[in-house]
């Protein structure tokens, strides 16, 4: 019994690898690659949502993620989060969010995210909406963001 | 000889004061840097007449009886406020048979655009043992302020704004005390341990 318990936990661990990451996407622009657009599903009635992705840079020149738009919501925004002395302060980032030459920027739960306010319709798990992010150098790129279930992280995916 | 010892002291005096003047002021300067502190013994809270999220009337009595967890937000919050929801969700769910002796209470900081038909959708997504409270803005103001917790409006592009608040949880004893404070980015368990500690005051 207790070997096949055994064995169904790893047949899990595996089988969870594979569907986590079959369900990761990527683009590529230039020389910047974007990992897993996302959306966390809102709870009813909820007018704002937090956009994520991972956006690598293996160029040698810095980018800048200067503007997203979407259709499902009146207003994108970049913005960054911060905890100082235990408050919670968001604000809008100005000049675009940097992506540095031969490096990454992380757009999470705790830093920075898209800011999407005056939501037009709730954003319900498995669906998918999209966007397209301007860079300053690159130029624009049209992404899928999949809506993921609260408590996603794509740190523990990818 | 003289005139040097009497330099040497009034040298000596000066430091003394120079450096007990950065004592006296120290603390001052350093408070704005340190966290905001909670004692065990603070006396938190105050008296309150509000509106729960299913349209009741909700009073300071509704923290006394049983222990409760108290968390200050805001719907529009799109992180950290359902990040906090679904952790305490998942702490309540995870005490089993005990979460029915745990209230918690999620307190909005923006009643202007929280009313409590708002709340009480909002909150359907997540454990049912939470309960919104929502009111006259000038009531949440004070209560928040007897809990300690900072919230500031902040425009945004348009009509909109966000508030910058505390993100602390607070714990409070079946007396309707304080007992501490937990962060929803804390780890898991040790939350968890904290709660069910909690259960036995």
């Amino acid at each position: 019994m207790k070997v096949i318990r055994k064995q169904l936990v790893i047949f899990f661990a595996i089988f969870n690898i594979f569907v986590a990451n079959s369900l990761a996407h990527e683009y590529k622009i230039g020389n910047l690659k974007i990992l897993h657009p996302y959306i966390i599903e809102t709870p009813p009635g909820a007018k704002t949502a937090g956009g994520y992705m991972k956006i690598v840079n293996t160029g040698n020149q810095t980018d800048h993620l200067s503007l997203v738009t979407v259709d499902f919501a009146k207003v994108a925004e970049i913005h960054e989060m911060k905890t100082e002395n235990d408050v919670i302060k968001m604000r809008k980032i100005k000049g675009g969010l940097e992506i540095p030459a031969n490096d990454f920027t992380e757009l999470k739960h705790e830093g920075y995210h898209i800011m999407f306010m005056n939501l037009l319709k709730p954003m319900i798990r498995r669906e998918t909406h999209e966007g397209t992010l301007y860079f300053e150098k690159v130029g624009n790129i049209k992404v899928i963001f999949a809506v993921e279930k609260m408590g996603f992280k794509l740190e523990e995916n990818n | 000889m003289k005139i040097n010892s009497v330099r040497a002291l009034i040298i000596v005096g000066f430091s003394i004061l120079i450096l007990s003047l950065i004592g006296l002021f120290l603390p001052t300067i350093l408070k704005k840097n340190i966290q905001t502190h909670y004692s065990t013994e603070a006396k938190l809270g105050t008296p309150f007449e509000l509106i729960d999220s299913n349209g009741n009337k909700i009073t300071e009595a509704a923290f006394v009886g049983s222990p409760a967890v108290l968390f200050f937000g805001f719907t529009h919050c799109p992180n950290v406020c359902p990040i906090a929801l679904h952790r305490l969700s998942l702490l309540i769910e995870k005490l089993g048979k005990d979460q029915n002796k745990l209230n918690a209470y999620f307190i909005t900081l923006d009643p202007e655009r929280d009313s409590w038909k708002v709340l009480n959708n909002y909150l359907s997504a997540f454990n049912n043992r939470i309960i919104g409270i929502t009111g006259e803005s000038k009531k949440i103001k004070a209560l928040a302020k007897s809990w300690g917790v900072y919230s500031k409006k902040v425009p945004l592009d348009g009509e909109n704004y966000t508030i910058d608040h505390t993100s602390l949880i607070f714990l409070l004893k079946s007396d309707g005390n304080f007992l501490k404070t937990i962060d929803f980015e804390d780890d898991f368990e040790l939350s968890l341990k904290e709660i069910k500690k909690l259960l036995k005051f």
